[in-house]
């Protein structure tokens, strides 16, 4: 190869690396300046019963974007919400859709009980619904991760990659479960009932899309803070006032 | 600032428990057994040509269990065929890749042996009645022609097989190492490193129990039939053997010194992967004795030559090898991602008996294609057609003799 077409090739490299490179940039710019919690400009197209099992679009072209705030200030720990999931979903014995995690801060008489509902996060970029060998699993047009209990195989696929330890297998069912946000009541125009029940009003439940909405004002008035967010799942549930030794690993390993 | 007491969370559970485990280690023996075969039938290398044969039944026979662990490991066991299904199959699940492989590459598999063995299925059915030769005669579809243009032909599509089956071979062993790669939600799975690593551990497990294969076969053989096979492990397959380990410890130096530098999550994962019972499993069996020593102790060409030691070192690294896989699939689900408890793992006994099950039904499968197929290159002694009484002796598995 002679020297001039080397130094050809190489130039058409780096062009290509840095076309590549700007390429990149772009749609990251794009992708957050998209997914910014101020609404933006692009036309809220998707209908709430569309199907997504990868390449998930932005939450700001969904017609209706469910999502829930939780106002831990407001949380008294009293479990109301694990309860009531309970009984409107029929978890069995042993495995919870939803709990309150209870962690101790601080030492006699400097102390305090810090409460930390936990639930599906309905991940705007849903690590699950990608690695689901048989589409069983899928985000819907409003946000919500649904699985499909009929086409589950219970491989424990969607298990291990939910980085919140959300998803169980259904020891009855046989099958992956996670919280649904109680789509069969959101769909009839209610809250989940974790929502409704929650004496305290801690945990909102609403359209984020929507200005009027409750939880796009606690969202937009409050400094708000999501679990694992460097794992760019973008989770559609927000904390309020969550303190990191809550949030996660807080114990040592022996 | 000290840590906070945890009062209450969920227990996580291990999801994917001993049957997981044995799943990449099953699959990357194949891949390698088969990697060992295209050395012969490939690479066309005079020296493996005894064993391609013999590698060849091994790496199908593998390949044939390995996917029992994974329905032995479902919820819904009777809905796995339902991943096949066009508009089930997801391209963006590892999983989904893997049915396409582990479809096609067993079949790969049986179309290589079909043609190179073919020739000698043709001559045994000739040498044998009844039964036999019509089940002989299966095996070769019925194309007796023994021409040298026939044989011509087998030699060639065999061949072009045998090249197929070696991508498919890598990627039925990469795909199971994407299936952890690609889960972000584990530290200790999600390193880019993890499918090449299976790759060269599987290099090193497989060769280790061809190795032992082989001289369990040769056991009972006379010392004059012996002798290419007992030849072939002093020589190449051993050298072959050592620089796969040599292989393997780079990969695992490579992949553990990062560790120590790295995040949080990444070092929490190592302080549970290097303590307690799991600790034990990762530093003594898998690395010092399954790794290490055997590295060491053939590193003098001496002892490379040496049958015994040979032998000893292969049966750590195939315990090692599997150890492995089980630290590696285990361990990364040890840490609870949600709460900061570290999960007990014990294997049930469902899962040790069918473990136990599956593996006893590899070894009855591989006996009974020892025995039923022609793996040593028939002599032309044995073809020429013997009295009527010992039609059926030599048609019996000893006809390579």
């Amino acid at each position: 190869m002679g020297e001039a077409e080397a130094s050809t090739r190489r130039e058409f490299i780096e062009k290509g690396i840095v076309g590549a490179i700007a390429a990149a940039t772009t749609i990251t710019v794009v992708k957050a300046t998209g997914s910014s919690l101020v609404g933006s400009a692009r036309a809220q197209t998707i209908p709430p019963d569309a199907k997504y099992y990868h390449l998930f679009p932005d939450h700001t072209e969904m017609q209706k974007r469910y999502a829930m705030v939780i106002d831990l200030r407001r949380c008294i720990g009293c479990r109301a919400c694990t309860v009531a999931c309970k009984s409107e979903n029929n978890v069995p014995e042993g495995v919870f859709r939803t709990w309150v995690k209870i962690v101790e801060k601080g030492q006699y008489p400097i102390v305090s009980h810090l409460f930390m509902p936990r639930l599906c996060n309905q991940c705007d970029n849903p690590p699950c619904v990608e690695v689901c060998p048989v589409k069983a699993t899928y985000k819907r047009g409003d946000g919500l991760v649904l699985i499909d209990y009929d086409l589950c195989i219970g491989c424990g696929y969607c298990i291990q990659a939910c980085p919140y330890d959300m998803r169980f297998l259904n020891p009855v069912r046989k099958t992956a479960e996670k919280c649904t946000f109680c789509v069969q009541r959101v769909d009839a125009g209610q809250p989940p009932a974790c929502a409704a029940t929650c004496v305290g009003r801690a945990i909102n439940f609403g359209d984020l899309n929507d200005p009027t909405s409750e939880v796009y004002q606690l969202v937009q008035k409050n400094p708000v803070h999501t679990i694992k967010p460097e794992l760019g799942t973008e989770p559609f549930v927000y904390y309020i006032g969550l303190d990191e030794g809550t949030e996660f690993r807080s114990a040592e390993v022996d | 600032m000290a840590d906070p007491t945890q009062l209450f969370d969920v227990d996580a559970t291990v999801t994917w428990g001993l049957l997981i485990s044995l799943y990449p280690y099953l699959t990357g023996l194949s891949a390698a057994a088969f990697g060992i075969s295209a050395i012969s039938y490939v690479f066309k290398v005079e020296a493996y040509k005894p064993i391609g044969r013999i590698s060849l039944i091994l790496a199908v026979v593998l390949l044939v269990i390995a996917p029992l662990t994974l329905i032995g490991e479902l919820g819904q066991a009777g809905r796995a065929y339902t991943i096949m299904l066009p508009d089930r199959w997801h391209w963006m699940s590892p999983m989904g890749w893997g049915i396409i492989l582990l479809t096609g590459y067993p079949i790969i598999c049986i179309v290589e042996a079909y043609f190179f063995f073919r020739e000698d299925h043709v001559k045994l059915a000739q040498v044998s009645a009844g039964f036999k030769r019509a089940f002989y005669r299966f095996l070769a579809l019925w194309r007796t022609d023994l021409s040298p243009k026939a044989l011509a032909t087998d030699r060639r599509w065999g061949t072009i097989f045998a090249v197929l089956g070696i991508p498919a071979a890598l990627s039925v062993h990469a795909y199971v190492g994407f299936i952890f790669s690609v889960v972000r939600a584990r530290p200790f799975w999600n390193e880019s490193i993890i499918p090449l690593y299976f790759l060269v551990s599987a290099m090193v497990s497989g060769t280790a129990l061809l190795i032992i294969v082989l001289l369990l076969v040769t056991a009972w053989m006379s010392k004059q039939e012996a002798k290419p096979y007992r030849d072939l492990i002093r020589a190449d397959l051993g050298n072959l053997f050592w620089w796969f380990l040599a292989t393997d410890v780079a990969f695992v130096v490579a992949g553990v010194i990062p560790m120590f530098y790295s995040t949080r999550d990444i070092r929490q994962q190592l302080t549970v992967l290097l303590s307690g019972t799991h600790g034990f499993l990762v530093i003594w069996v898998e690395n010092v004795i399954g790794l290490a020593l055997p590295f060491l102790l053939l590193w003098p060409k001496r002892f490379r030559r040496s049958l015994a030691a040979q032998a000893f070192a292969s049966v750590l690294v195939v315990i090692g090898v599997f150890f492995m896989r089980y630290n590696f699939v285990l361990g990364g689900q040890l840490l609870d991602r949600t709460g900061s408890q570290v999960i007990e793992y014990v294997p049930s006994a469902t899962e040790l008996s069918a473990s136990v099950g599956i593996i006893g039904l590899g070894v009855a499968l591989f006996l009974l294609g020892l025995y039923v197929l022609p793996w040593k290159t028939v002599k032309p002694e044995a073809v020429t057609p013997p009295p009527a009484p010992a039609v059926a002796e030599a048609a019996s598995p000893g006809v390579g003799k």
